[in-house]
């Protein structure tokens, strides 16, 4: 029977030569090429402020580009403060215009010390996600020396229909980044956001702010697709 | 009772630059440099010091593609070769500079140098430059420790838990394997940490490890003594924390002691000053200049002509900034005491390359710095970190923040437009080898899909290095650090697929099992995801 140690020790001897020839054929062949048949989105962290996001689209149609444009593929980063591998998204995200069908890219962050994840997809016609791809969960560290206070609390993008993921009445662990954000809120419902919209107004009504207001009839995320699996090829849904 | 404590860490790494495909290869000339400049002229203090009695702790990380290399048969014959070609260079240099005295003086003194470094290579440890290590660390007075396997830049890696879980195991084992004891404290490849990580240095057997200052200053818990005691991970895994003071004094390119203007030059060499016809001989290929290790000038100043290194003059200016260092240890014992409730520890590590190769009277100055502190009257006594633990119990527990001892903090050198396109493909050849051993988990596999699968984890281990990003970022050897990235993955694609469709062929087998012959004891089945 052939054992481990007797194929070691009926190795043949192989000439620099031909080790050269071996390594070059077969760098030539099995060179590492982009896998863009399966959907994928996976991140890694960078620094409190920073993330790098890698994603492909697959062999899904991609429609366009443009941001908020129907069909367009974007990456939708949330800000994950539960911290929850198991759990996939959360009501606190922001958008990034994924502008190839596979591509990367570098993200600025509101929050240090904070958990994130994304999803990779397309909006709808009506607004709402419909999800290709979900991504790993990441932490990026507490930054060095805190920064100054960006002028609005980064909670942009959180669904007035649903309670926020960290009361904002609670001290904030984290600093935020030194770079302007803006919140874009989502309603779900047209009604409940007449009142709030004259709230936050007054609220935000203070100079060197910019609160963009959005009205949703919706804010729907697609079911998973059965495709849906994370960068290390495990089924993320 | 000293009043303070001073641990000096030194990280001795070289990526694996092993090529026995060509009869000669430019990047093997990192390890023989380093053995010339660094280990050797390191050992001389280490036996200096042992002869003298001086009751000194200094703790040195070994990388395990370091300690293979160190052990290999076919880069120490190589690395004597060089060593030969070397001598007889300074023999020419001593006759083609006769006209100039000073010059030639310092000629015989390389000539005395490299044949003083064969001899110790050769004659005291017979080649094998682990063994002089091992004597010292019985001693106790020197901690040798270890790091990842191939270097790898652990929180990029983390998608995949196996990746680090090898990356540390096979890095300890391969330094048990060849040392002959574990190691108490781990060296996080470029002092990158995540939390968590600490459960697989656990789980590996460390006691300890490295982080840098603004790690333990971030920790979960706001740490009593700041950066001059360590803390306790939850799992009882130390973290210590890189003194920021003794670093800058040593590392920083303005103002730290490597660039007074007494010391040897690194960037004038010979083998850039001479005329091609003289130096071509000596060159790899005979036209692409390279340094050779022969150096006439001191850095002199910042702008002005160079002048003529003086040995003497710089050893004394390596004893004054001894000195230096150890009176500034003084000042940060008798500033920092007042605050803390216990004495100080300071942690200085530095690349062990430094000393000796970039900065040329580094061991000089390391000697020094070990001697002084070994006087009772100075206050500062030397300790390594398990020595430090044993003393100095019940650490603050909290767990470090994410970080690593490179420019920014962070993880921005290794993942940058640079080489940011090479983390895609090592997480998909982890995420492939994870779920093709978890398929085989019960079955057998014969012998050579045994070998083949084996050698897939050599591949991908070595493509995991993080001193291919690093290059790609610094802008060095860029052209080679891709084709290594490329030359791995593409062989592990290869060896995984061969296996996969039953199509092994022993020459290709083979020939891979030499170029990439490091971590012997591997087994594939380690790389199996653990259970959730």
């Amino acid at each position: 029977m052939l054992t481990a140690n007797t194929a070691q020790a009926c190795k043949p001897e192989i000439k620099p030569t031909e080790m050269l020839a071996i390594s070059n054929a077969i760098s030539r062949r099995y060179a590492p090429k982009p896998d863009v048949q399966t959907p994928g989105l996976f991140l890694l962290p960078v620094d409190p402020y920073h993330l790098y996001a890698y994603w492909n689209s697959g062999k899904a149609p991609i429609l366009g580009f443009n941001n908020n444009r129907p069909g367009a593929l974007i990456v939708r980063i949330y800000w994950r403060p539960d911290a929850n591998p198991d759990i996939k998204r959360s009501n606190v995200w922001f958008d990034v215009a994924a502008d190839h069908p596979t591509g990367r890219q570098k993200i600025p962050l509101p929050l240090d010390a904070s958990a994130y994840s994304a999803a990779l997809g397309k909006l709808k016609p009506d607004q709402s996600f419909h999800q290709i791809a979900v991504s790993n969960l990441i932490f990026v560290p507490p930054a060095s020396t805190p920064v100054k206070i960006a002028p609005l609390p980064p909670i942009h993008s959180h669904s007035i229909a649903q309670p926020p993921a960290t009361p904002l009445d609670q001290p904030s662990p984290f600093t935020f980044s030194d770079q302007n954000w803006c919140a874009k809120l989502h309603f779900r419902q047209l009604s409940a956001g007449v009142n709030i919209r004259t709230q936050l107004s007054q609220f935000f009504n203070q100079p060197g702010i910019t609160v963009e207001l959005i009205a949703e009839t919706a804010l729907y995320e697609a079911p998973p697709t059965a495709s849906c699996q994370n960068a290390s090829g495990q089924s993320a849904c | 009772m000293p009043k303070g404590f001073l641990s000096i860490v030194l990280h001795a790494h070289l990526p694996y630059v092993r090529h026995p495909e060509h009869p000669r290869f430019f990047e093997e000339n990192w390890l023989f440099e380093a053995i010339t400049e660094c280990y050797i002229p390191l050992i001389n203090v280490l036996d200096r010091l042992q002869q003298e009695h001086i009751d000194y702790r200094l703790t040195l990380s070994l990388s395990p593609t370091l300690i293979t290399m160190l052990r290999d048969e076919l880069l120490q014959s190589r690395y004597l070769n060089a060593l030969g070609t070397l001598i007889e260079l300074a023999e020419k240099e001593i006759i083609r500079i006769r006209r100039h005295p000073e010059y030639q003086e310092l000629a015989r003194g390389y000539r005395r140098f490299f044949l003083k470094t064969r001899d110790i290579y050769q004659h005291r440890y017979q080649g094998d430059l682990l063994s002089a290590f091992i004597k010292h660390q019985k001693t106790g007075k020197l901690e040798l420790i270890t790091c990842a396997a191939t270097h790898g830049f652990l929180p990029l890696l983390n998608t995949s838990e196996a990746a680090v879980r090898n990356q540390i195991s096979v890095g300890i084992d391969t330094f048990q394997a060849q040392m002959g004891f574990a190691p108490k404290g781990f060296w996080l490849p470029e002092c990158a940490y995540y939390p968590g990580l600490e459960r697989v240095l656990k789980e590996a057997g460390v006691d300890y490890f490295f982080v840098d200052t603004h790690s333990i200053l971030h920790a979960s818990e706001a740490p009593r003594n700041g950066a001059y005691a360590p803390i306790a991970c939850s799992n009882g895994v130390c973290a210590f924390a890189r003194d920021p003071e003794s670093s800058q004094q040593v590392w920083s390119s303005k103002t730290g002691y490597p660039g007074d203007f007494d010391y040897r030059d690194y960037y004038r060499d010979i083998g850039f000053d001479l005329d091609l016809d003289d130096i071509a001989p000596y060159l790899l290929d005979g036209s692409i200049r390279t340094a050779t290790g022969i150096k006439y000038h001191r850095v002199t100043g910042e702008t002005q002509p160079k002048e003529i290194y003086q040995p003497r003059q710089a050893r004394a200016k390596a004893e004054l900034h001894a000195r230096d260092f150890i009176a500034k240890r003084q000042q940060q014992i008798k500033r920092l005491s007042p605050q803390m409730d216990r004495a100080p520890l300071m942690v200085a590590p530095y690349d062990a390359e430094l000393f000796g190769h970039w900065w040329f009277e580094g061991p000089h100055w390391l000697e020094w710095v070990l001697r002084l502190a070994s006087d009772a009257g100075n206050d500062v006594q030397t300790i390594s970190c398990s020595d430090y633990l044993t003393q100095a119990p019940d650490p603050q527990v909290a767990t470090p923040s994410a970080s690593t001892w490179g420019d920014q903090g962070y993880f921005s050198y290794w993942l940058n437009t640079s080489n940011d396109w090479i983390y895609p493909h090592l997480i998909r050849a982890s995420s492939e080898l994870e779920t093709f051993v978890a398929e085989l988990d019960g079955l057998s596999v014969n012998a050579w899909q045994q070998r083949a699968l084996n050698q897939a984890v050599r591949s991908l281990l070595l493509a995991q290095a993080s001193d291919w990003p690093f290059i790609m970022k610094s802008g060095t050897t860029v052209e080679y650090a891709n084709k290594r990235i490329t030359d791995h993955l593409a062989r592990f694609n290869y060896l995984l697929e061969s296996v996969q469709k039953g199509q092994i062929d022993e020459r290709y087998l083979s020939a891979l099992e030499e170029m990439d012959n490091i971590f012997p004891d591997i087994d594939f089945r380690n790389y199996r995801p653990l259970p959730k």
